[in-house]
């Protein structure tokens, strides 16, 4: 056995050029000698722990190298929207409708976007069993709220997915809050994604169904992802300061419904993950809107998802 | 079952997916040394979450989790390439198995590992450290490296077993160096 050449064979097995001939040699070779299995473990071992080191470096790189300007805190996100909300949801369309033309065209051309599901907490909300936090949750795997709790089909409403759904209690007005939204939070660690997608280009889609007792009345829905660079152990003491500084990337969607919408309404959002990410907090929110502010409206949500979008050069 | 058995059943398979992710890394690692083509080694790694996910109830608690988690990724790994078999060119199952049989993964060899291979590769000349970056960051073969770089495929080649060799003879060095009493 020459190692020059078994040494060819394997650099040829982990640059995927090993041709049908020379796999037939390496398995020969790797059958018979066990000096041979050890060089194999050798080289395939260092191509793993190479993978990780370089990548992981990579993410310190961009993580020690990112300006503050990089973060875009939900302060800085344009108001335009909010104001005249008929106008600018018709403008929305049009340039939407030139930008999805536009975007399609190039990323059918250069990319493809390979989607990995991130592991919610109880997703389905079918476990009645479990404590929820008041606020903000303090570890991974847990569910916070503000006033809330995880409940079987009640009256006409059934549950979107599964036997239970979380019941979200309106604030009421008289209630000495900032927030009369009523909310849900979960908090992801990201930390042991594949460190070669922390590369700035990950988005994270966060899916949620809503639903309203009563119908009747117009209903305002949230979902706001939060991107910490802090780990998940630190990331929600002291919360909502450090929502405002650099570090942290937010962003928030709101859904409207119209009175006589019924039934479950599922929304998304995404949100783009700054390179060295560590903990992403979700927050869920429904209240009434303007006209029905006044009447006390529990609100539902169900079916949580969050997937990460990860771009791919296309060969 | 009962609700606080179900309960229970629940709090242990959320355990077992919850240190699965926290050993993403190292599986991804492990898959990669079996099925060397990223891409592939990633969705091979989703399989296996799923996998785990079912079969949670088969990992006792207090018992080492990486070997365990090994084993169905080698299992999933051997799957994969039976089902897909983009290659023709592949190891045979049999060779797969005398390789790594016995070989599992111990988190804390692959921490000091990992720590120490990045530590070298900033002793790497810029141009090979780009060239480890291409490779494994970025997942590019030689032949596309060439063309990145204007070199040939051959000196890519040669440019990039040669960063490997500085790479190895870096890391047991700072291995034996934080070993060394």
């Amino acid at each position: 056995m020459s190692l020059a050449y078994l040494q060819d064979l394997i650099d040829a097995w982990r640059d995927g050029s090993l041709n049908a001939e020379q796999a037939i040699e390496l398995n020969a070779m790797l059958r018979e000698s066990e000096s041979a299995r050890e060089l194999f473990r050798r080289e395939s071992e260092m191509h793993g722990l190479l993978h990780a080191a370089v990548t992981a470096s990579m993410v310190e790189a961009s993580a020690e190298h990112r300006a503050p300007l990089d973060s875009v805190s939900a302060k800085n996100t344009p108001r335009w929207y909010a104001w005249r909300p008929l106008t600018a949801a018709a403008v929305g369309i049009v340039i939407g409708m030139f930008c999805t033309s536009m975007v399609f065209g190039l990323v059918a051309q250069r990319t493809a976007v390979k989607k990995i599901p991130l592991l919610v907490f109880d997703a389905g909300l079918e476990n009645a069993a479990q404590t929820l936090k008041d606020g903000l949750p303090d570890r991974v795997g847990q569910w916070g709220m503000d006033e809330a709790s995880v409940v079987a089909a009640e009256g006409r409403v059934l549950p979107l997915q599964g036997e239970r759904m979380m019941r979200l209690e309106p604030i009421p007005q008289e209630k000495p809050v900032k927030n009369h939204t009523s909310r849900a939070y979960q908090m992801l660690d990201l930390r042991s994604q594949p460190l070669a997608m922390m590369n700035g280009e990950v988005e994270a889609e966060v899916t949620a169904s809503f639903c309203a007792m009563n119908s009747a009345l117009s209903s305002r829905y949230l979902i706001r992802a939060i991107a910490l660079d802090e780990a998940s152990e630190t990331a929600t003491k002291n919360f909502w300061s450090k929502v405002e500084s650099d570090g942290v990337v937010s962003e928030s969607q709101r859904f409207d419904t119209l009175p006589g919408d019924s039934g479950w309404h599922t929304f998304s959002m995404k949100l783009r993950l700054p390179p060295g990410s560590k903990t992403l907090v979700l927050v869920f929110g429904a209240l009434p809107l303007e006209d029905a502010y006044r009447l006390p409206l529990v609100h539902y949500l169900d079916d949580v998802q969050v997937t990460l979008l990860n771009p791919q050069p296309l060969p | 079952m009962t609700d606080s058995s179900t309960t229970l059943s629940e709090h242990h398979r959320l355990h077992v997916q919850q240190l699965f992710v926290r050993h993403q890394q190292a599986v991804l690692s492990y898959v990669l040394s079996i099925e060397p083509n990223l891409a592939d080694a990633q969705d091979i790694v989703q399989e296996v979450f799923l996998t785990v996910s079912k079969k949670a109830a088969t990992w006792t608690s207090g018992t080492h989790f990486l070997p365990w988690v090994c084993t169905v990724a080698r299992y999933e790994t051997l799957t994969f390439q039976r089902n897909r078999a983009r290659r023709v060119a592949r190891l045979d199952e049999d060779v797969i198995e005398l390789l790594h049989a016995d070989g599992t993964m111990d988190e804390q060899d692959f921490q000091r590992k990992t720590t120490a291979l990045q530590a070298c590769l900033g002793h790497l000349a810029p141009r090979a450290r780009e060239m480890m970056h291409l490779r494994y960051h970025a997942a590019q073969m030689p032949e596309q490296i060439a063309s990145k770089v204007g070199w040939t495929v051959n000196a890519v080649r040669v440019a990039l077993t040669r960063a490997r060799e500085l790479l190895r003879g870096c890391m047991e060095q700072q291995l034996a160096l934080h070993h060394s009493p």
